[in-house]
């Protein structure tokens, strides 16, 4: 008690977070006045500058090579201070001995660690601001200079695709992965229809003017690699207007006659066009069409029945009205900071157990290590593939049958299967925050994405602070 | 009788290499009892163990075996920090940072509030005798000047218990003096002062007790006055004895049945006569 009102005396209030809040605030002020944090952004600045400026480049493609730097450059310059600065802060704490009096005050080492964390955090969320907000005014004024527009779309997907079989003699390949929810083949008779069933579209986000964006895969003979298409509009209203869709180019008819006195049959529409592999077609629907509950179908199928048709899921999409640009581009900074996060959570983490240039070389890897983990989860079944073939060529090959030329040895193969394993296990998937594609083809970032990315740097960010912790606390200072 | 402010039971540290075998014991089963308002020197040569004590009091080593209790507890008792003062051996500081912010930050830590951390940052800048270069960045601070910073950082919050590693180190004299002064205040105030020094003036001109320690075994503890005394020795000083009456003061001593070892005239420190030059000197501009 006595102590308490003597604390008191001396001003002392105590709460876990202030050492926490002291600390953070000693990163920022300690980054800005080592002037590595001044440098990179204003370095970030001039890049984007010049590559708007650069005569040489045609004034249509500034806007769209202004935006690639802006979405990867800052990325690039974000990992760069998080590599630089804070994978050598608890590093430097330590080397230099400022450790022995920190922690000889009442400061846990967690609080030293959340008080890293929290503090290049803040300065990361700062500097994404910062050069997020003026490229995104630059990329404004460039794209007034070259007349490009900077908007974006949502493709809405269907919620569900089925192959109907008119009749039965069509070849049917329709397959389901976690990456791909439906693909399928169709093949041989002419009969196999893909349909494409719209259940709930906005309707306050679509023009009136729908664009309909496809997409197919063609196999064709003689290495053609385009066929004729049929596409068909399938309402589910029936007192709908013709005319909208027949300004817009469609073959309007019924399902069957309309009679006098009853109900009309259900309408349709067609279309007629060339797809090619690699190109995608679009076209104009009317908004009028789609049921008030945001209902419709679509159904694809070939007008040649030499040709095979791949369609997925994604292979049809209705395209919704223009979105802000600013949006979608904060949503892509959001995603970079997310994917900042998760670096600067495993590069403290190693600072807890490696000499600053050990670490700056750990963070460089996760880096490179965790953009690469969609290549390595690509290559695996390769390796997986080869491992069988080189363990049944060994067997033949004990069997006294031919041995193969020059196989990769079973062993090696098996260390690449176990390291890609051990890789893909570990390493956070960066790609996972990479949204600068969409962002570039002019798409809508799903907020889904965004919060996927959040669940996963969180998870990341937590276990790499906890495991940091638990070597830290282990930690003696000479 | 009140529980020893520092305590510790066979303390030992045995240091390993990265693959855990054990290479060098630098403390071996140290027993200490430090009470309350008590100045203790730790005096040893270097690599003799104190550091490594010290860094086990504060929580940055950990025991090999044995036990060390600070203000009764273990110490890495976080709150316990918060009654504790640390001055390492050099002052370690954030070189981007002035005197005032240094201050500041670590008063921050102690969850002081602002307006109590600006007075406190006053107050111990004027002590240390810094207040005109409070406003300059460490870096650019002699390594004096940087320690008496460290200094004011040990007493921010106003500790029962002041750890002082080589507290005169890389001082020049006057600054050394203020800081024995300084020690001595703290005692009056009935601070614990732990103090590791290898410079024997120092510990002899603040500590009350003293341990001695040599290749991390404690072979020497005690107060400074049992263990400096010479037995069956008496010095008596006198002032206006000429040669001839110190004749006679001489055969009187014999006749007492004493005997005069050895008849000398006194001086004063070499510190002692540095100061009074630079007193003079001061006072004279």
């Amino acid at each position: 008690m006595l102590r308490r009102l003597e604390a008191l005396g001396l001003g002392i209030r105590r709460s876990a977070l202030g050492p926490v809040f002291a600390l953070s605030g000693l990163t920022v002020r300690e980054s800005v006045r080592k002037k590595v944090f001044i440098v990179l952004a204003v370095f970030t600045l001039v890049m984007l500058g010049a590559t708007a400026m650069l005569p040489a480049i045609r004034a249509e493609d500034r806007v769209p090579l202004v935006e690639t730097w802006a979405q990867r450059g800052i990325t690039f310059f974000g990992v760069l201070l998080v590599v630089f600065l804070a994978g050598v802060s608890i590093p430097e704490d330590i080397e230099e001995r400022k450790i022995f009096t920190l922690l000889s005050k009442p400061l846990a080492r967690w609080q030293l660690l959340a008080g890293r964390f929290a503090g290049f955090a803040c300065l990361l969320a700062a500097f994404a601001l910062a050069t997020g907000l003026i490229s995104a005014v630059f990329l404004r004024v460039v794209s007034r200079g070259s007349g490009a527009t900077l908007a974006n779309t949502t493709e809405y997907l269907a919620s569900e695709v089925r192959i109907e079989e008119e009749k039965s003699q069509a070849t049917i390949l329709a397959r389901r992965t976690p990456d791909k929810p439906f693909e399928a083949t169709i093949s041989g008779s002419p009969d196999g229809v893909a349909v494409y069933r719209f259940a709930r579209l906005p309707l306050h986000d679509l023009p009136e003017q729908v664009p309909l964006r496809l997409s197919f895969d063609i196999q064709a003979e003689a290495l053609l690699m385009f066929g004729i298409v049929e596409i068909f509009i399938r309402p589910a209203a029936r007192d709908i207007s013709p005319e909208p869709a027949r300004k817009l180019g469609w073959e309007v008819g019924w399902s069957e006659k309309p009679r006098e006195g009853q109900p009309p049959p259900p309408i349709m529409a067609k279309r007629t066009f060339t797809a090619k592999v690699g190109v995608t077609s679009e076209f104009l629907f009317p908004r009028s069409w789609i049921d008030r509950s945001g209902a419709i179908d679509f159904a694809v199928k070939r007008a040649q029945p030499g040709i095979g048709l791949t369609v997925r899921h994604g292979s049809l999409a209705v395209v919704s009205e223009p979105h802000n640009f600013e949006w979608n581009f904060a949503k892509g900074l959001a995603s970079t900071f997310l994917l900042w996060t998760v670096v600067l959570a495993l590069t403290l983490m190693g600072s807890t157990v490696l000499s600053a240039p050990v670490n700056l070389l750990f963070g460089i890897a996760v880096f490179v290590a965790g953009s690469m983990i969609g290549f390595l989860r690509e290559s695996l079944p390769a390796v997986e593939h080869q491992l069988v073939q080189a363990e049944q060529e060994e067997a033949a090959a004990d069997d006294g049958h031919h041995h193969a030329k020059d196989p990769i040895p079973t062993p090696v193969l098996r260390v690449s299967q176990a390291i890609s394993n051990a890789v893909i296990g570990v390493v956070p998937d960066l790609a996972e925050f990479d949204v600068s594609v969409p962002i570039l083809q002019g798409r809508d970032v799903p907020v889904e994405t965004v919060g996927r990315g959040l669940r996963t740097a969180l998870l990341y960010a937590a276990g790499a602070l906890l495991l940091g912790l638990a070597f830290f606390r282990m930690r003696e200072f000479r | 009788m009140p529980d020893p402010v520092i305590e510790t039971e066979k303390l030992t540290k045995i240091f390993t290499d990265f693959w855990g075998r054990k290479k060098h014991k630098a403390v071996d089963s140290l027993n200490l009892k430090i009470e309350r308002g008590e100045v203790f020197g730790f005096l040893g040569p270097n690599g003799s163990g104190k550091t490594t004590t010290m860094k086990m009091l504060l929580g940055l080593l950990y025991p090999t075996s044995g036990s060390a209790r600070v203000l009764g507890q273990d110490p890495s008792h976080i709150a316990t920090k918060e009654r504790i003062g640390f001055l390492p051996e050099e002052s370690y500081l954030y070189r981007f940072l002035n005197a005032v912010e240094t201050l500041d930050f670590y008063g921050k830590l102690f969850g002081m509030a602002r307006d109590v951390r600006r007075k406190k940052a006053e107050e111990l800048l004027d002590l240390v005798g810094l207040k005109d270069a409070k406003l300059r960045p460490v870096k650019e601070y002699s390594k004096g000047m940087a320690r008496r910073v460290g200094l004011a950082s040990a007493l921010i919050n106003d500790p029962e218990v002041i750890f002082l590693d080589e507290p005169t180190s890389g001082l020049d004299p006057i600054v050394s003096r203020q800081v024995k002064d300084l020690i001595l205040e703290l005692k009056k105030k009935g601070k614990t002062v732990f103090m590791s020094s290898h410079l024997l003036a120092d510990i002899e001109d603040v500590c009350d007790r003293v341990g001695i320690m040599h290749l991390g075994v404690l072979r020497a503890t005690g107060t400074l006055r049992e263990m400096i005394l010479i037995p069956g020795k008496t010095q008596i000083t006198v002032s206006g004895l000429t040669d001839e009456k110190r004749v006679g003061v001489t055969q009187a001593i014999e006749a007492a049945g004493a005997t005069v070892d050895a008849v000398s005239e006194p001086h004063s420190s070499l510190e002692d006569l540095f100061l009074r030059v630079i007193g003079t000197r001061k006072e004279a501009n």
